[in-house]
């Protein structure tokens, strides 16, 4: 029990450590926090071009659009917020940056993802919540709090999930030292995530399902909240989440064993 | 049981061959052919408590391999590390808590947040109390000087003031041992004798065991009692810092400033266990066995034939000796 109030004042001064940052560069954070704005704004505008021109993409209109839209962009923006330091794994093994923590006393995953917080994202948070209220409203979602909760639950096992999956990517670093990011192949596939997933070849759905289930961070949970699908979503998304983290963590696990830190 | 017992480490690398030109390069790719490279190869030694220990060898001899694997870094090929009775890789997390670890050339504080931010950080990493924390580093910043660096970031300091910062925060949590890898490279010599200073006092009065890289003798010879002298992998010396300089310092030069050496050179006057040179005409070098003569004598039969100018006479230090015998001059 002590073990673990440790480990939580041990995340506090990380994240203490990343707002420190974050105001010792004032005009990068405002360069930041414009640039990720734009980006999602453009990525989302592309959508709805599309979803315009044909009149609804496979009977998600605008406003279902947006529903999806955001509740893929909420669990991106969040891990961008607390765990973006997934994505530096390759870097720390060319460097042998892992030496310094393993040589300290806490799990060296914790380090990792403390190393680094952006919340410059937690705008593009706010942004995700504002378009899923505007969608939210014009389909008639009912207000029940079995919905809010779903969507609570959807934030945490979401980000937990997509998280999960990036970690997994990039932990292929350690096997391919000096290859270029594999991991990158891991944004490629979300960027399926942002439309409807039924409108794509059932190749493409099962690998979004079954392989690397980037369909339970949007397109499940949106198609749930709005009475599209059957599956019970609220049981489901736990399990892949588990399930995946899992696999990633055994990953990572491995990967750490046989890390060989540099000739320094 | 001895603070560190290390038994028949061996650590092996392995390494892919790849093959010149591009048909080679192929060829690899679908028939990768891999080298076993022995970094470290069957050392043991003990050390006990409080003591420092020197270990040096030249670069790729193994010094950095070595500290990976005591630090818990690197899982040894055979052999086994006893830290305090525990496995350092298998039991990472209790282990690290009781040493602290400095490479020279990677620091381990936040870039971009000022220093004592760092060291709190670390304070609840080791779960420092803060009356530790807190007397910890007022003597630290009183004996390395660190009162204005506190509150810098770490980007905006020097190669000295960072590193003088980083040796400060692997103490704070009062480790049984410390591993000093190459803790003084590229340092000017007010950063070095501030480290120096610090590291003794620790051993002095904390009785902190220490490990320490380096590659420069006067680091050794300042800080050091024991040296272990590893090369290929190997130990090749493992004794006394004094004793090593005994038994190997049997030999002596004095060099002689006259008016004229020609009344020596010409009457070839000699005396045994003593070799005399003549360099140029008004200098006179002399090797002598401390075992056979001492410097009294050979100044005596000197100043015989020759008024005497000027003496000086130097005893080989350490890195003379260390280089003798990897290179086998001895």
């Amino acid at each position: 029990m002590s073990r673990i109030r440790h480990y939580i004042d041990l995340e506090k001064a990380y994240l203490y450590l990343g707002v420190y940052t974050l105001k010792e560069y004032p005009l990068d954070s405002i360069i930041w926090i414009i640039s990720i704005i734009l980006r999602e704004i453009t990525g989302f505008i592309g959508v709805l071009l599309i979803a315009r021109s044909l009149d609804g993409i496979n009977g998600w209109d605008f406003y279902a659009i947006c529903v999806l839209f955001s509740m893929a962009m909420l669990t991106e923006s969040l891990g961008q917020s607390f765990v973006d330091s997934v994505w530096s794994i390759g870097s720390h093994v060319r460097k042998g940056k892992f030496d310094t923590y393993l040589t300290r006393p806490a799990p060296v995953l914790m380090q990792l993802l403390g190393s680094r917080c952006n919340f410059q994202a937690m705008s593009t948070f706010t942004m995700a919540l504002v378009i899923l209220i505007y969608g939210w409203e014009h389909i008639g979602i009912p207000l029940t709090i079995g919905n809010i909760l779903f969507v609570l639950e959807f934030i945490i096992c979401g980000t937990i999930l997509n998280t999960s999956i990036y970690l997994a990517f990039n932990s292929l670093n350690f096997w391919l030292v000096n290859s270029g990011n594999v991991a990158e192949l891991a944004l490629t596939f979300r960027q399926f995530s942002k439309y409807p997933l039924s409108i794509f070849p059932k190749l493409i759905i099962g690998v979004m399902t079954y392989m690397i289930p980037f369909g339970f961070v949007g397109f499940y949970p949106a198609s749930y909240l709005m009475g599209k699908t059957d599956w019970n979503v609220p049981v489901l998304l736990p399990i892949v989440m588990l399930i995946v983290a899992s696999a990633a963590g055994l990953i990572w696990r491995t990967g750490m064993k046989g890390y060989n830190s540099t000739g320094t | 049981m001895a603070l560190i017992e290390v038994e028949n480490l061996v650590k092996e690398y392995k390494r892919k061959i790849s093959g010149e030109g591009i048909k080679d390069a192929l060829y690899h790719i679908l028939h990768p052919v891999y080298e076993t490279f022995r970094a470290v190869d069957d050392i043991s030694f003990s050390i006990e408590k409080g003591e420092s220990v020197g270990y040096i060898g030249p670069n790729g001899s193994g010094k950095s391999t070595t500290i990976k694997m005591l630090t818990g870094i690197l899982t040894p090929t055979a052999g086994s590390i006893h830290i305090n009775g525990r496995i350092p890789t298998k039991e990472r997390i209790k282990n690290n808590r009781e040493i602290g670890v400095v490479t020279g050339n990677r620091s381990t504080l936040y870039w971009d947040v000022p220093i004592i931010e760092s060291f709190r950080l670390f304070q609840k990493l080791y779960e420092v109390p803060d009356n530790i924390f807190r007397k910890n580093l007022e003597e630290f910043t009183e004996i390395m000087g660190l009162e204005s660096l506190l509150h810098v970031p770490e980007r905006q300091l020097s190669l000295g003031q960072r590193m003088r910062c980083n040796i400060a925060a692997a103490f704070l949590h009062n480790p049984k041992t410390v591993y000093l890898d190459e803790p003084t490279i590229g340092l000017d010599s007010e950063s070095k004798r501030r480290i120096r200073t610090f590291i003794k006092k620790m051993n002095d009065e904390r009785d902190t065991t220490f490990i320490i890289t380096s590659h420069d003798f006067q680091d050794i010879e300042m800080l050091c009692r024991r040296i272990i002298l590893i090369n290929h992998g190997k130990v090749v010396l493992d004794n006394d810092i004094e004793k090593v300089r005994k038994d190997f310092d049997q030999k002596k030069k004095v060099r002689f400033e006259v008016e004229n050496n020609y009344a020596m050179k010409s009457g070839e006057h000699c005396l045994p266990g003593v070799s005399f040179q003549y360099i140029d005409s008004y200098l006179i070098e002399a090797e002598y066995n401390t075992e056979e003569v001492d410097a009294m004598t050979v100044v005596g039969f000197v100043s015989k034939y020759c008024p005497i100018k000027d003496i000086t006479i130097t005893g080989r230090d350490i890195e003379t000796i260390v280089q003798d015998i990897l290179y086998k001059r001895l």
